[in-house]
């Protein structure tokens, strides 16, 4: 069992990496940092995400170097998209645990963080809302494959407009209809009341928190001082 | 339409909020084929994002013609780039999703023109503003090029090609052509499809 973890703490560390990395040139320091980020995912026991990001990290890493000397692919703009992807893939880790967290734990932290409502009811529903976009597309995938609609590239290809509008006008009704359900499910909840809202998960910040949020944090500005003082400052 | 409420309320939250991330997983999708050039995927991808898209935002806004939905349709954007730690990017975001409730402040959602006016700014302001950390610091990501060893022609392509005015008009143009053409395609598949099917009066 995961252990109860303030979920503010991974907010502040999320915007630290954020802001930090952007500043950051020197793949050694990436390295660094993703090191940590790793130690912040087995820490929070997500282990095959912690060892599934080192791995992309590690093949985008060497992907760069094969596809540079590659006659075509070298001259496109692939090893900027693994770097931009690798840099987005430390923010991501970093954010993990807020992004596996239960509903009522997020909503409480934004509550306790005094978000506007329409914040916490968006952020909500945009990371429960995408797996549901994968699933109904393969629902209306498997009936356009019953109606011999698509199926491979060349079939798509040779009628891309009509796919497009076989494809899309399903998952527009569809999300129509599930924003309705979500909405009188919600207005049933006494989603945006104005009555004051008590959380079922309570917000408690402990010693543990502190020291862990502490540690990455310190450990994050060691590795971007270190990157700006010695690595671009060439004493290294 | 529903020409009584003058602001968003929960059920208007929800349908925009949907449809936001559904926009989001097109411009996925979409960038896909181009992603091998960062020239052609702002061109070709954000393009093909906002012809695809238009069809979604004319349904978004027949349901929900109230002012706040074009601030939240952005600000999902905004929260989006927000977790993934480009702050730069969502900062442009922000200032693009007040510049677009401000263009159809005044029943602009009632007016095709308008409604298009805003829908384009929107993608120009979403696609270009995506490549705000390189504007920002173009040197950070030349400088990571050239460790990897690539020449210094490549390096000025691909990162300083991007933040050249000329390839900045030729994007904003193409992208408010795309978003038009979307747009009227989504009002004729209002009329084909939402319609009939009793999804959006």
């Amino acid at each position: 069992m995961k252990p109860s973890f303030d979920l503010r703490v991974c907010l502040f560390l999320t915007g630290m990496v954020a802001i930090l990395t952007l500043f950051m040139e020197k793949e050694f320091a990436l390295f660094l940092l993703l090191m940590v980020l790793a130690c912040w995912l087995l820490l929070h026991h997500f282990v095959k995400e912690a060892l599934s990001h080192l791995f992309w990290y590690g093949f985008l890493f060497g992907a760069m170097f094969l596809v540079k000397d590659i006659p075509i692919l070298g001259t496109t703009g692939l090893p900027l998209v693994t770097l931009y992807i690798r840099r987005i893939m430390l923010s991501v880790m970093v954010a993990r645990p807020l992004l596996a967290s239960p509903n009522g734990q997020l909503v409480a932290t934004f509550h306790g963080l005094k978000f506007p409502q329409i914040v916490t009811i968006s952020i909500t529903l945009m990371f429960r809302f995408l797996p549901t976009i994968s699933e109904e597309y393969r629902q209306i995938r498997e009936a356009q494959l019953f109606r011999d609609i698509g199926g491979n590239f060349f079939k798509i290809a040779r009628h891309p407009i009509r796919y497009v509008e076989y494809t899309l006008v399903p998952m527009l009704v569809r999300v129509s209809k599930t924003a309705d359900e979500l909405a009188a499910a919600a207005a049933v909840r006494s989603v945006g009341s104005s009555c004051k809202i008590n959380c079922y998960h309570k917000l408690t910040f402990t010693v543990y928190d502190g020291v862990i949020g502490f540690i990455f944090a310190t450990s994050i500005l060691i590795i971007f001082l270190f990157e700006e003082i010695y690595l671009q400052g060439g004493l290294l | 339409m529903n020409t009584e409420k003058k602001f968003i309320g929960l059920k208007e939250v929800v349908a925009i909020v949907l449809f936001s991330v559904l926009t989001i997983v097109v411009g996925m999708v979409t960038g896909i084929p181009f992603m091998a050039s960062p020239t052609w995927s702002v061109l070709g991808g954000y393009s093909l994002m906002s012809l695809i898209n238009g069809m979604i935002y004319v349904l978004m806004i027949t349901k929900s013609p109230v002012r706040g939905t074009n601030l939240l349709f952005f600000g999902v954007k905004v929260l989006y780039v927000l977790l993934l730690g480009a702050v730069p990017t969502a900062l442009v975001y922000l200032v693009g999703a007040i510049l677009c409730e401000a263009i159809v402040w005044n029943n602009g959602y009632q007016k095709p023109v308008v409604a298009g006016i805003s829908y384009s700014l929107h993608n120009v302001i979403f696609g270009i503003g995506s490549f705000t950390p390189m504007i920002l610091n173009p040197e950070s990501y030349a400088q990571q090029m050239r460790d990897y060893g690539l020449e210094e022609e490549m390096v000025q392509e691909m990162v300083y090609g991007l933040v050249e005015p000329g390839f900045m008009a030729l994007a904003t143009l193409l992208i408010v052509i795309s978003s038009v053409v979307g747009m009227f395609i989504g009002v004729k598949m209002m009329k084909k499809h939402f319609q009939p099917a009793g999804v959006a009066s």
